[in-house]
């Protein structure tokens, strides 16, 4: 039972988190109540202010759970970080996540709604809206199990406001650094039903002023969507990694195939020369040219610059046989559609060279999204049709691990 | 947000020299008897105890200048009483390190250490620093991105052509204004120009064309700059009646130092920090 606090002795309660599978992992939580302050009796099980139903996904950062609010029975998800080496306090990861999402703002961007830490272990836990879907989910359902890809209207409309988050971010000078299909979140029911949320700001950096280049963080962006300027090893973090993400994500949505499913080499070691994953983009896209992308020679990791990170890989034997890069390369990619706006964005936004990559403003000012169908809120069914369940089963619980 | 100061937690959580003054320190005012003064004082002296553990870790001065503004809100609603200004004071640099990402190695080990070093009678751990960490952050509600007045000032002086000599007194100026509570109270960007407008002023620099083209409140340009230069009368006059007034050391003995109670379970002492809480809303 919940008791709200009277207004004469406002008091920071303790909160047990009761939990079938995971009782070592929530118990003693303190919830800091953002921002209303409520007070629940601290005693066995019952009074405990979320319920956990399961462990919906987990990471190098910690585990998310699924949970229900008490009181409202609403659906959230709790996000709890890992606890970082004894002596390191709460991790920066968790800094990084709170301090952004606590100033941020914005409808296709996750919400924290409450913060509950854990001072025994030295972490925190951010409990925030649940989504039932996430974008790699999608895919693969309509990849493995429908085997077409998702509708034209529900493309657009996951892209413009994919598009509509980032622009927003980049317009504040914050670069989210992390972009792929699983930390695009979409709702699953209820008035915000197919809306796009993107999640996971555990990378994200403001870029305005660092104290510290950006580069130091250590490679980022995961090695798919990872944009060319920073397998060549560049060190001038720009908005344009995360276009070239979105790029990705794009061409992923309208073929369900990942378009450059390179390997990493030993994610232990981020300074390695990712050349198979060069490799793809490469085969898909061509080799780029001084021509195409004059700063190239500036790269550190470029052919010219580097010969001898080149020598004996895979990409200096084959180079030859690579064409010039040129946009029509990429129609020949199996299921490319033949929409011509379509395709037009996704090349613009997989343009080798970081400045004439389209930027999110241009991006969401494209024909593309001015021709029918018009991009929606909802993008598993236009606006005035019927309300009806989302078309894909329910996120599955993962197993618990010890 | 991150670039837009205007729908910033920072702005939101701007308070009047009033409301300030009467939510901050009330424990310390009924319970320690310390005077408004008083309490000046004893901020004065961590803002010196902040600058001088940042410097003997080379942090930058926007990492300092963060810290002091997170102990100033830390508080605007909480007391000396509960929570002893030596542990809140290294631990508020702790978190500003973290926040703008010094990679100090174990930085909480460091601060520790470094706060023996400067004072061989601090009676805190590490540990503590790290318990402490989560008591900060809960009472800044995680609002942990601060506006600071320099890239204001960057900009104006850039406009606005000073000379060497006022341009380097506008700069010592903005430091100071970390002694004052200006930073809880006035948009950085008039905390800048309050620099710019004592600097001008003393060194008779005629600005009056310069400011009424900026299109800004000069009431509040004004009434910051006042406060900026009543801190430098109290200097003044701390100066001349030393031998009258109570020594810090005194004032900080009155402080209750680390006791059981509050340190070695600080989160599950729910009650000295719950009471506190009912001003934290913005």
């Amino acid at each position: 039972m919940l008791a709200t606090a009277s207004p004469s002795e406002p008091c920071c309660a303790i909160f047990l988190f009761v939990l079938a599978t995971h009782k070592h992992d929530l118990a003693d939580l303190r919830f800091c109540n953002l921002p209303r302050h409520q007070e629940a009796k601290h005693s066995e099980g019952e009074n405990a202010k979320y319920e956990s139903m399961c462990l919906v996904g987990e990471g190098t950062y910690g585990f998310v759970f699924k949970a229900k609010e008490r009181a409202s029975q609403k659906k959230v998800a709790i996000k709890k970080f890992k606890a970082t080496k004894e002596g390191e306090g709460i991790s920066l990861t968790a800094y990084r996540e709170i301090m952004l999402l606590r100033e941020i703002d914005h409808e296709n961007i996750i919400k924290v709604r409450d913060v509950a830490i854990h001072p025994e272990e030295k972490t925190l836990s951010l409990i925030m809206d649940y989504a039932e879907y996430d974008l790699s989910e999608i895919i693969r359902y309509h990849h493995h199990t429908l085997q077409t890809p998702p509708t034209p209207y529900s493309i657009k409309s996951c892209l413009w406001q994919v598009l509509n988050a980032i622009h927003y971010l980049h317009s504040n000078w914050i670069c989210h650094r992390d972009l792929k299909p699983s930390n695009i979140l979409v709702m699953a029911e209820g008035p915000e039903q197919g809306l796009v949320k993107i999640a996971d700001f555990g990378l994200a950096r403001i870029f305005q002023s660092p104290l510290r280049p950006l580069c130091e963080n250590g490679v980022v962006v995961t090695i798919w969507y990872r944009a060319p300027e920073l397998l060549f090893g560049s060190k001038h973090y720009t908005r344009s990694v995360d276009v070239w993400a979105i790029g990705c994500i794009f061409a992923e949505l309208l073929t369900t195939n990942p378009l450059f499913p390179g390997k990493e080499k030993d994610t232990k070691n981020p300074n390695l020369f990712q050349d198979v994953q060069i490799e793809k983009l490469f085969q898909v896209l061509g080799k780029p040219n001084q021509h195409m992308w004059p700063d190239i020679n500036a790269l550190p990791d470029w052919k010219t610059k580097n010969p001898s990170k080149w020598k004996g890989t895979l990409i200096e034997k084959k180079w030859n046989q690579y064409p010039e890069a040129h946009p029509d390369n990429l129609r020949k990619v199996q299921n490319m559609p033949n929409d011509n706006h379509a395709f037009d964005l996704l090349s613009r936004m997989l343009e080798y060279d970081p400045t004439k990559r389209i930027n999110t403003a241009d991006a969401l000012d494209h024909p593309y999204f001015k021709e029918d169908p018009l991009p929606g809120a909802n993008m598993f069914r236009p606006a005035g049709s019927k309300y009806a369940p989302a078309p894909y089963p329910a996120r599955q619980p993962m197993k618990a691990q010890k | 947000m991150a670039a837009n100061f205007w729908v910033s937690s920072h702005q939101k959580q701007l308070k009047t020299k009033e409301e300030l003054e009467r939510t901050s320190n009330l424990r310390d005012k009924l319970e320690l008897q310390l005077t408004s003064e008083d309490i000046r004082r004893i901020k004065m002296h961590f803002v010196t105890e902040i600058q001088n553990l940042g410097k003997k870790l080379f942090l930058r001065q926007r990492v300092i200048a963060s810290a002091i503004v997170y102990m100033r809100r830390f508080y605007s609603k909480c007391s000396f009483k509960d929570h002893s200004p030596l542990l809140i004071a290294p631990t508020c640099l702790y978190i500003s390190s973290k926040v703008e990402e010094c990679s100090i190695q174990s930085p909480a080990y460091k601060i520790s250490g470094e706060m023996k070093k400067l004072d061989n009678t601090w009676p805190y751990t590490t540990n503590d620093v790290l318990m402490c960490e989560f008591y900060i952050l809960e009472c800044l509600q995680f609002f942990l991105i601060v506006y600071h007045p320099y890239r204001s000032l960057i900009d104006y002086l850039s406009d606005c052509k000073l000379s060497k000599g006022p341009m380097d007194m506008a700069w010592n100026l903005l430091n100071d204004s970390y002694c004052t509570e200006l930073s809880l109270t006035c948009s950085p960007y008039i905390i800048a120009l309050a620099a710019i407008y004592i600097a001008s002023t003393v060194c008779e620099v005629d600005l009056r064309g310069w400011f009424s083209e900026l299109n800004v409140e000069m009431r509040e340009v004004m009434a910051a700059s006042s406060e900026l230069l009543e801190y430098y009368e109290s200097i003044k006059r701390m100066e001349k009646e030393r031998a009258l007034m109570t020594p810090i050391s005194a004032l900080l003995a009155r402080i209750p130092a680390k006791s059981s109670q509050n340190t070695s379970h600080p989160m599950h002492n729910n009650t000295s920090y719950g009471q506190q809480r009912i001003s934290g809303r913005f």
